[in-house]
C-alpha cells in the first residue's frame, strides 16, 4: 500500500520526500479547493519529486459554474502538466474537458455519493485507459469496500487519516463575520485562508474548523477520520494508495511507515494530537432512522384503502372523505389512527354534506357517518377483509 | 423575430393533494418522489396507487410528471430499483430525476424513461452537461450555484433542456456536498435524511482571544426569480422549477399560479411590463419565507445572500384551509387549517385570476349549528361564493 498526501509548499514537499511517501498532490491556491501551493514552484516541485522517484500529481478539484470553468481551463491549458503522473479532478466538467482536450491521465474523486458499485463501474468504463485511479468515498463500510477493491479494475485511494470535509460552499461564509465590508465595492481577497472555529448552538457539536478562502467556505469534522488501526485489512482487500491529511508534519514519517508496511500501531493514537472516528468504516447506518421521520399510521397503504377522516364532531358524526374505490352502506371498514388505535365499524348510516341520506359514496366525495369516539381527523380507513 | 420559448412551471408535490394543488393553480408539470429513493425522507411521498392516480390526474390536466430518484444510492438500495422502474414505466410516468451514475445505468437497463439530472449532481458547466449528455441524460437541472448566463451558454453548447430554479430554500452548500447530518445526526443527507443543520445557530471563533460571534452564517435566503423571469425566457430556459415538496398546500398553489400567470401574461404581451408584476410579487410576500434574493441569478451570491435570521419573514396572511366541496348557491364547505371567528373576512385564491373575499358572518357546522370559532380539522360552512371551486384554497390578512 502506498502513501499519498496533498502537500502545501516546497518546504513540505522535501518533509514528504523524507517521510519516504510515495506520492505527492500539488494543490496550487488556483487551481485547488484547499491548496497553498505557489504555481510558480511548480517546476522546481517536478525537479525535487522526479529526484526522489516521488510520484507527483496535479490538484484541479474545484467545482466550477461556466463563467469560472471557461478562466481555469484557459489557464489550465497554459500549462504544461506532462511530467506530473495524473491530473486530480472532481468537477465532471474537468474531467470532460481534460478527456477531451489533453492526454493526461485523471485520478477521479468519487467521494461525494458514488455508492453503488454500477456506478463505481461505469465511471472505469468512461474515463477508460486515463484512469489513474478512484478516489472513493470514506462513507462505504468496510463490507462493501472490499467488493469494490475486488471488482474495480483501477487502482483505488482511501482518506485513513485526517479531516473530514463536511461542507463546501463557494460563498465567503466567515468574511462576513471577520470584518464589516460591503462586497458589492469590495471583492474579498484571500492572500492566506481565513480559520475560525465554529460551534453549534442547537446540537452538542463544538469546534468545528472552518476555513474560508478564493475559492469558497468549508466546514469539517470536529475529529478526524482514523483508520489507522485497520491497515492491515486495507493492505489485505489491496487498496492501493492510503491518503493522509495532517494539518501538521511531524509525524508523516511514521504514518508513512505505517501504512508502507501495512501494519496497525495502536499507540499510535496517543501521540496523534487530535481527537478521532472511524466513520462509517464499520458500518454506515445512515438510513436507519428515516422510518422515524414521518407517523406511517396515517401513512396510506394501498391495499384496501378508501379514504380518511376530515372531522369528528363529538356525538354528532365523522364526516370521511373517499379517495379510492367506494364506500357503501353495509360496508364493513377499518380505520386506524395516527395513534395507531384500530376500530372495524359497519357503516349503517351515510349522509351527504347537504344532509340527505345516501346509500353510496363515490371518489372525492365527502359523507358524514355516525361519530364513534376514538376516532379522530387524519384517520385512514380501509375496507375489511 | 424568433419566438421565445416561454418555460415550463414545475411545481413540487409532497403528497397526492399536493400535485392537485399545483396543478389545478396552474403547473405545467409537477415533481415528486415514491416511498424510497428520493432526497426527502419525511415528505408524504407517493405510495404505487398514488402515483398512477398522480399520472392520470397529471396527463388529464395536460401537465407532466417527473419523479425523483436523486439520492446518492447504496448498493441496497438498487436492490429494489428495477421493481420500481418497471412500474414507473408501466403508469407512464414522464420522465426520472436522477443524480447518481449507478441510478442512471440502471434506468437504462429497465426502462426507456427520459432521464433529468438532479441539482444534487451539481452539473455547473457546459464540459459537465457534455459529459452527461453522453451518459444519455435529456435535460440538466443545473447547480443553484450557476448564473442566467452560464445556464444559457451550457444550453447553446450541450443543445439539451435546461432547468432552472425559479424560487425557494436553497442549500447553501454544492448540492451533494454537504455530508453534516450524516456525521452529527446519523442520517444521509443525500439518501433523504437532511437535518438542515445549514440552518442552526452557530457561534464563531477567529481566535481563542475573541468573543464568540452568534450567527446562522449558514442559512441561505430564499431564491426569488420573479423579477428576473424575462431573463429565463431570454436565456431559453426550459422549465422553472420551485422548490419545496415539503412545504404547504397553500405554498404549492401560489407559487404555481403566479409564475404561471406571469409567463401566460408573457406569452400574450411578449413583456412584464404591467402592473401585474408588483401582484405577483406581493402575492409572493403573502406565503411563509424567509428574505428573498436573486442570490446566484445574476451574480456570483454576496454576503447579503445569507439569512442571519432564525425565523421566518413575519407572516402577512395565514392559511385558513382549502375548499373541499360546496352547495351552489347555498354554502361552501371548508377543511379549516387554521381558526377564524364570525366577523372575519376570508380570501378564496381562484385557479386564475385575482383573489376574491368572502365574508363570513357566521360560521356554522356541517350540522348547521352556529360555531363562535371555527377549529383546525374541522368542516364548516362559509358563504357561498359564485368563483369557488373545489380545491380552492383560502387565507386571511393577518392584523399588522
Amino acid at each position: 500500500m502506498k502513501s499519498v498526501i496533498s502537500i502545501d509548499s516546497i518546504a513540505d514537499l522535501n518533509h514528504a520526500i523524507e517521510a519516504g511517501v510515495n506520492e505527492v498532490i500539488i494543490s496550487t491556491k488556483e487551481f485547488s479547493r484547499l491548496g497553498k501551493f505557489p504555481i510558480a514552484d511548480l517546476d522546481k516541485a517536478i525537479e525535487l519529486t522526479q529526484n526522489a522517484h516521488t510520484d507527483i500529481v496535479f490538484n484541479w478539484d474545484i467545482l466550477m459554474t461556466d463563467d469560472m470553468f471557461m478562466q481555469q481551463s484557459l489557464e489550465i491549458s497554459k500549462l504544461d502538466l506532462k511530467k506530473f503522473k495524473a491530473i486530480r479532478l472532481q468537477d465532471p466538467g474537468a474531467l470532460e474537458y481534460i478527456l477531451e482536450t489533453t492526454n493526461y491521465s485523471v485520478q477521479w474523486i468519487v467521494e461525494t455519493g458514488n455508492h453503488n458499485l454500477i456506478g463505481l463501474k461505469s465511471w472505469v468504463s468512461y474515463i477508460g485507459n486515463k484512469l489513474d485511479r478512484l478516489v472513493l468515498s470514506i462513507e462505504i463500510p468496510k463490507e462493501r469496500l472490499q467488493v469494490y477493491l475486488q471488482e474495480l479494475s483501477c487502482d483505488t485511494e482511501l482518506l485513513v487519516l485526517g479531516r473530514i470535509l463536511l461542507f463546501y460552499t463557494p460563498r465567503n461564509l466567515l468574511t462576513p463575520l471577520y470584518h464589516d465590508h460591503d462586497d458589492k465595492k469590495m471583492q474579498p481577497i484571500h492572500s492566506d485562508f481565513l480559520m475560525a472555529s465554529g460551534n453549534s448552538e442547537e446540537s452538542p457539536h463544538k469546534g468545528f474548523p472552518i476555513v474560508e478562502n478564493r475559492h469558497g467556505t468549508y466546514m469539517f469534522h470536529i475529529k478526524d477520520h482514523y483508520l489507522m488501526e485497520n491497515l492491515p485489512e486495507l493492505r489485505e482487500m489491496k487498496l492501493n494508495y492510503a491518503r493522509i491529511d495532517l494539518s501538521e508534519l511531524s509525524l508523516l514519517g511514521q504514518v508513512a511507515s505505517m501504512i508502507k508496511d501495512g501494519v496497525a500501531d495502536k499507540s499510535f493514537k496517543d501521540i496523534y494530537p487530535k481527537d478521532v472516528i472511524r466513520g462509517f468504516y464499520s458500518v454506515n447506518k445512515t438510513d436507519i432512522l428515516f422510518k422515524k421521520l414521518k407517523n406511517h399510521r396515517i401513512q396510506r397503504q394501498d391495499k384496501n384503502y378508501r379514504g380518511k377522516v376530515l372531522e369528528s364532531l363529538k356525538e354528532s358524526h365523522l364526516a370521511i372523505q373517499v379517495q379510492q374505490g367506494k364506500i357503501n352502506c353495509g360496508d364493513q371498514l377499518k380505520f386506524i389512527s395516527p395513534e395507531g388505535k384500530m376500530k372495524e365499524l359497519e357503516i349503517k348510516n351515510l349522509r351527504n354534506i347537504a344532509g340527505k341520506d345516501i346509500e353510496s359514496l363515490e371518489e372525492g366525495e365527502i359523507g358524514l357517518i355516525k361519530y364513534h369516539s376514538g376516532i379522530i381527523p387524519m384517520t385512514v380507513i380501509y375496507q375489511n377483509e | 423575430m424568433t419566438k421565445s420559448v416561454i418555460p415550463e412551471v414545475l411545481s413540487p408535490a409532497g403528497s397526492l393533494e399536493k400535485l392537485k394543488v399545483a396543478i389545478k393553480y396552474g403547473a405545467n408539470a409537477v415533481y415528486l418522489a415514491g416511498q424510497k429513493f428520493g432526497l426527502r425522507a419525511a415528505a408524504d411521498n407517493f405510495t404505487y396507487t398514488e402515483l398512477k392516480e398522480g399520472v392520470e390526474f397529471a396527463h388529464k390536466h395536460d401537465a407532466k410528471v417527473y419523479v425523483v430518484l436523486n439520492s446518492f444510492l447504496h448498493d441496497k438500495d438498487l436492490e429494489d430499483i428495477e421493481e420500481f422502474i418497471s412500474y414507473l414505466n408501466e403508469i407512464k410516468v414522464d420522465s426520472l430525476i436522477v443524480s447518481d451514475l449507478g441510478v442512471i445505468k440502471s434506468i437504462q437497463q429497465y426502462s426507456n424513461i427520459p432521464i433529468h439530472l438532479s441539482t444534487q449532481a451539481s452539473c455547473l458547466n457546459r464540459y459537465s452537461g457534455k459529459l452527461w449528455k453522453k451518459m444519455g441524460v435529456e435535460r440538466l437541472i443545473l447547480g443553484r450555484e450557476c448564473s442566467l448566463e452560464d445556464a444559457k451558454k451550457i444550453k447553446q453548447a450541450t443543445g439539451l433542456e435546461v432547468e432552472m430554479f425559479i424560487h425557494g430554500s436553497m442549500c447553501m452548500a454544492y448540492s451533494g456536498n454537504c455530508v453534516i447530518s450524516n456525521y452529527t445526526q446519523g442520517r444521509d443527507s443525500n439518501r433523504g435524511g437532511c437535518a438542515h443543520s445549514c440552518r442552526f445557530e452557530y457561534s464563531i471563533q477567529f481566535n481563542e482571544e475573541e468573543q464568540r460571534k452568534h450567527s446562522f452564517f449558514m442559512s441561505s435566503k430564499d431564491l426569488n426569480g420573479l423579477r428576473v423571469l424575462e431573463d429565463y425566457i431570454k436565456a431559453g430556459i426550459d422549465s422553472v422549477k420551485i422548490e419545496g415538496r415539503m412545504k404547504s398546500h397553500l405554498y404549492a398553489g401560489t407559487m404555481s399560479k403566479v409564475y404561471r400567470e406571469a409567463l401566460d401574461y408573457y406569452r400574450e404581451h411578449g413583456n412584464f411590463l404591467s402592473e401585474k408584476l408588483e401582484q405577483w410579487s406581493q402575492e409572493l410576500e403573502k406565503v411563509s419565507h424567509r428574505a428573498y434574493a436573486p442570490v446566484n441569478l445574476k451574480q456570483k451570491a454576496g454576503s447579503d445572500t445569507i439569512f442571519n435570521e432564525r425565523l421566518i419573514v413575519k407572516d402577512q396572511y395565514k392559511v385558513i384551509g382549502q375548499l373541499m366541496d360546496k352547495v351552489d348557491g347555498e354554502f361552501g364547505l371548508l377543511h379549516v387549517r387554521s381558526a377564524f371567528l364570525p366577523g372575519d373576512t376570508l380570501e378564496v385564491i381562484p385557479f386564475r385570476g385575482e383573489a376574491f373575499e368572502v365574508k363570513v358572518d357566521k360560521i356554522l357546522t356541517l350540522n348547521n349549528e352556529e360555531i363562535e370559532k371555527s377549529k383546525p380539522s374541522t368542516l364548516v360552512k362559509i358563504p357561498y361564493h359564485p368563483q369557488m371551486e373545489i380545491i380552492n384554497l383560502v387565507r386571511m390578512r393577518l392584523q399588522a
